[in-house]
């Protein structure tokens, strides 16, 4: 069986078990109209549903190739595979490396930590850029954002530490 | 009923020098990232989408139009110079436009793109002009019954056509009405699915999923790839000649109305219709064997049906409040945003938005076009520039997008959420748009579901007996029995023995 089909294999099992749970945690919601216009009425109908495509996913990676679920924790399995995989170890570098830029907002405020990204962001996935050029792009990226969204639209991000430089140039602060 | 000077009124607005220089820009910037593979469109209109906010409504359905339509004609540049579709759109005019740029022949391949898109649209944004009364005064007897399988027609629609699995797309389209029903029940006040977490008590907006889930997602994929294309740059003149036009003029009517009808149903979208037109072009072809090795009929094929479709689109979302497509989603959360209420009253209360919205689609057919003929050559320089580079300035604007709706964090939290989410999907062959389809069109299900309930004294009957219900229902019985195995060697074997 290909890697695609175990991975649909596994992927129904948690739709089935998925459903499942969601059918039981509607089924307690308070229904003040009755059940039938209740708030869990559509959820369990759709999750009911959900739970017959996830057999489906199942029955249809089986039919194209799999011979016995318990393949699926073979040595060869899809685990080791995804361990192995480089395409995975990028992308998780890709969510690491988009999550810390969204986190860094709140505490470097929304100007440095975009200033910050995109250097880094062109030296890590650019390399052939030179690390002034990269500089250059970061600074006047950020000075387009914010004459656009700040200055024009009026959208309020936060400076940060550039709020002392714009202190320090015009001899007041922006916002 | 057409108003011709509500119309006009519509056009003189368009024509102040402030509106031409936005529609200008729009459109080029829309053309530029269709154009750069990994930005579709509707990716450039959920970027687009934070800076509708501090507009009139009228200039930001504006830009959104110019730009929706000039990636959508823009993808088949990267088509034809990168062996690339800019766009999902143009996924077809590659199998015809790059054999044509190896052939030296780059600069025909896109005049040929060009004109046929801009046929699609024009003749598209007539048909919705002459098709929205009357569907809109149909739409008027809808009642809650109808509304509700409508929802579910779309959503199956787009389950059903754009993807390798049904399945899968429907798996997709349930998550996303579930992710809709998220926060607290409009109709008893009950809290649904927010475990705890009081942000998620106003329901998760649908904007910052969509950035997450075209924007981020598509960044973060870019950021995985390894390689970059190369450029061929055009040498021939782009303009081609009118007989080449006339040529394919009768092709390209009959394939503006199958772009159109395409684009009108909900939940399909500007890349089925490529393909639709594409493969009509391919059967009523003289020689269908050049096809694939650089004929131009094909590229005359998809090119005229994706931009048909893109007036198409607009007929569900403003006479039924439905979207027709990811991007016109986005366009209903703009419009919503901004106070307009799209649907059959819209007639009756603002005629005006209709009109706007055709005198737009004109206009901005007309941007792209002379853009395209222009800007051609500039274009293949612009190509070359990195790409990963350009996704992190790409990431920079999902946050500025999903910040600005409630100036709220949360929103940027949900949208890096949903943007891993879509790369996940993609890694595992689900399509993206069942969920966005889901997620819009969820909640109007859900409501209109118990509200039928309701009205009809907890009778299930009218979902079953009304006229568009039954006409409803009996497509989708049929699309479903098409995917059972079982059903779809009878069906076949039926069909078989007509012939």
């Amino acid at each position: 069986m290909r890697n695609r089909e175990k991975e649909d294999f596994i992927l129904g099992i948690l739709f089935v078990v998925f459903a499942i749970g969601l059918i039981v945690y509607s089924a307690f919601l308070p229904s003040p109209g009755g059940w039938m216009v209740g708030p869990g009425t559509v959820p369990i109908g759709l999750c009911a549903i959900l739970g017959v495509l996830g057999g489906g996913l199942m029955m249809q990676a089986r039919r194209k190739g799999m011979a016995l679920a318990a393949e699926i924790s073979s040595k060869k399995g899809i685990w080791v595979t995804l361990k192995e995989s480089r395409e995975l170890h990028r992308a998780l570098l890709a969510i690491l490396f988009v999550s810390a830029y969204v986190f860094s907002i709140s505490y470097l405020q929304f100007y440095p930590a975009s200033l910050l990204f995109i250097f880094i962001g062109i030296r890590i996935y650019t390399p052939r850029v030179k690390w002034y050029s990269a500089l250059l792009t970061a600074i006047l990226t950020v000075v387009g954002l914010f004459i656009i969204f700040s200055y024009i639209f009026g959208l309020p991000l936060r400076l940060g530490v550039f709020e002392y430089v714009l202190k320090l140039i015009l001899g007041r602060t922006y916002l | 009923m057409i108003d011709f000077g509500l119309l006009a009124e519509q056009f003189s607005m368009l024509f102040t020098p402030a509106r031409l220089l936005l529609l200008v820009g729009f459109s080029f910037l829309g053309l530029l990232c269709g154009a750069m593979p990994g930005i579709s469109s509707t990716m450039t209109i959920s970027l687009l989408i934070s800076l509708t906010y501090g507009m009139s409504p009228f200039n930001g359905l504006l830009i959104l139009i110019a730009a929706y339509t000039a990636s959508t004609f823009g993808g088949s540049i990267s088509a034809t110079l990168l062996n690339v579709p800019g766009t999902p759109a143009a996924a077809a005019t590659v199998l015809e436009a790059y054999p044509m740029a190896q052939r030296g022949e780059a600069g025909r391949a896109i005049g040929i793109a060009t004109v046929q898109s801009f046929t699609g649209g024009i003749l598209g944004t007539l048909i919705l002009l002459f098709s929205a009364p009357l569907v809109a005064e149909l739409a008027l007897r809808f009642g809650p019954w109808e509304y509700f399988w409508f929802s579910i027609f779309g959503i199956f629609i787009c389950a059903n056509l754009s993807g390798e699995s049904t399945i899968k797309g429907l798996i997709a389209g349930i998550f996303g009405i579930l992710f809709s029903l998220v926060g607290v029940d409009p109709l008893h006040g009950v809290l649904r699915y927010t475990f705890g977490i009081p942000q998620l008590e106003g329901g998760i907006s649908y904007i910052p999923a969509l950035i997450g889930l075209y924007g981020v997602a598509e960044a973060l994929s870019e950021f995985i790839k390894t390689t970059e294309g190369v450029v061929i740059h055009p040498k021939s003149g782009v303009l081609p000649p009118l007989r080449e036009y006339v040529r394919g003029l009768w092709l390209s009517l009959k394939v503006t109305f199958l772009g159109f009808l395409i684009g009108a149903l909900p939940g399909t979208g500007a890349n089925i219709a490529a393909w639709v037109g594409y493969d009509h072009a391919k059967r009523v072809s003289k020689h269908p064997e050049r096809f694939g090795k650089g004929n131009p009929e094909g590229i005359v094929g998809a090119e005229t049906a994706n931009n048909a479709c893109c007036a198409g689109v607009y007929l569900p979302l403003l006479t039924l409040a439905i979207p027709g497509d990811a991007t016109t989603a986005i366009v209903l959360g703009m419009m919503l945003v901004h106070g307009l209420r799209p649907g059959p009253s819209m007639w009756i209360e603002q005629p005006h938005w209709i009109y706007a919205v055709v005198a737009m689609h004109f206009i901005a057919n007309i941007a792209f076009a002379l853009q395209g003929y222009t800007l051609a050559r500039p274009l293949a320089k612009i190509l070359q520039l990195p790409r990963r580079a350009i996704m992190t300035v790409v990431i920079i604007l999902c946050t500025i997008g999903s910040y600005a709706i409630n100036s709220n964090m949360f929103d940027v939290y949900l949208t890096l959420a949903f943007g891993v989410l879509g790369l996940l999907m993609r890694r595992f062959g689900f399509e993206v748009a069942p969920l966005v389809l889901g997620m819009v069109l969820g909640d109007l299900m859900d409501i209109q579901f118990r509200r039928a309930i309701l009205t009809s004294n907890y009778s299930f009957a009218p979902f079953f007996t009304r006229p568009i219900c039954i006409i409803l229902i009996v497509i989708l019985v049929y699309m479903t029995m098409k995917e059972v195995p079982f059903f779809r060697a009878k069906i076949s074997r039926v069909f078989k023995r007509k012939r």
